[in-house]
């Protein structure tokens, strides 16, 4: 190694190994929707659309290899239900142990439900098999 | 210029003639809403900033068809606005390429709602 690759090494920026590259095949955002609340459609859409972009510019910035990966292997989301606010919490408590990026959503309530509630959260981008930990009890929505 | 209109908006459009359940709507909303926020950071980052700063406005609204779709997108495009139309992957419930959502901005508000003014919400 010349000695502008070795200083290169030390200051440029962290190099993640071709194994874990390889591990990030299947990374995915997955949604969970407070189904406790009634929200519309179209209501849901918005909500589900913040929490994605919440959880993207978050990846760009801390976790830039679990984004580059996402995004190639076409942005994968999968939105799913929770039936009470409880399990929501108790998710999200999970995830910060385990790590996992999270994006929470609160709804200024300016329509159909109260200011301030719990719409959507946001677990990921990152590994399949980690959120799927979390989350593999929840049903599609 | 009142307040409202000064204001920075994302509009998202979903084709009242395509059936998705709420899931599916929701994950293409979520993809549409990506990629132009991606396309923001790319060409216009302040204006990005700004919307991020002020509670990233999002609306969703219906237009009837892929044909009143595609004319939005091509009225947009020629504001210079940020327009993003979704292909599904077509895994699931539709096939493969149907367009199903529109992204519009963020942008200034009061010309998004220019565009988009006769466009019932979906609630």
């Amino acid at each position: 190694m010349g000695l502008r690759s070795w200083i290169h090494s030390l200051t440029g920026p962290k190099r993640y190994s071709d194994s874990y590259y390889n591990s990030l095949n299947h990374v995915k955002l997955v949604l969970l929707v407070n189904n406790q609340l009634k929200m519309g459609k179209g209501k849901i859409a918005a909500q589900v659309g913040h929490a994605s972009v919440k959880a993207a510019m978050l990846a760009s910035e801390k976790h830039p290899a679990e984004m580059q990966a996402w995004l190639s292997s076409g942005q994968q989301k999968v939105v799913l239900k929770v039936q009470s606010l409880v399990e929501l919490e108790t998710i999200i408590e999970l995830a910060k142990k385990s790590n996992l990026p999270t994006s929470i959503i609160r709804d200024a309530g300016k329509t159909q439900i109260a200011p301030n509630s719990l719409t959507v959260v946001g677990i990921g981008p990152a590994l399949s098999e980690k959120i799927d930990e979390l989350t593999k009890e929840f049903k599609l929505l | 210029m009142s307040q409202q209109e000064s204001e920075i908006t994302m509009v998202l459009v979903t084709r009242k003639d395509l059936k998705l359940s709420s899931g599916k709507l929701a994950a293409q909303a979520g993809h549409a809403a990506v990629n132009c926020a991606l396309t923001a950071r790319k060409l216009k980052p302040k204006l990005l900033e700004e919307w991020r700063n002020t509670g990233s406005r999002k609306i969703v609204c219906q237009v009837s068809n892929l044909e009143g779709m595609k004319r939005l997108y091509g009225e947009a495009r020629e504001l210079g606005l940020i327009s993003e139309m979704i292909r599904d992957a077509g895994r699931t419930e539709i096939p493969a390429g149907t367009i199903t959502l529109l992204g519009l901005g963020p942008g200034p508000r009061r010309l998004i709602d220019e565009l988009t003014r006769s466009l019932p919400l979906l609630k």
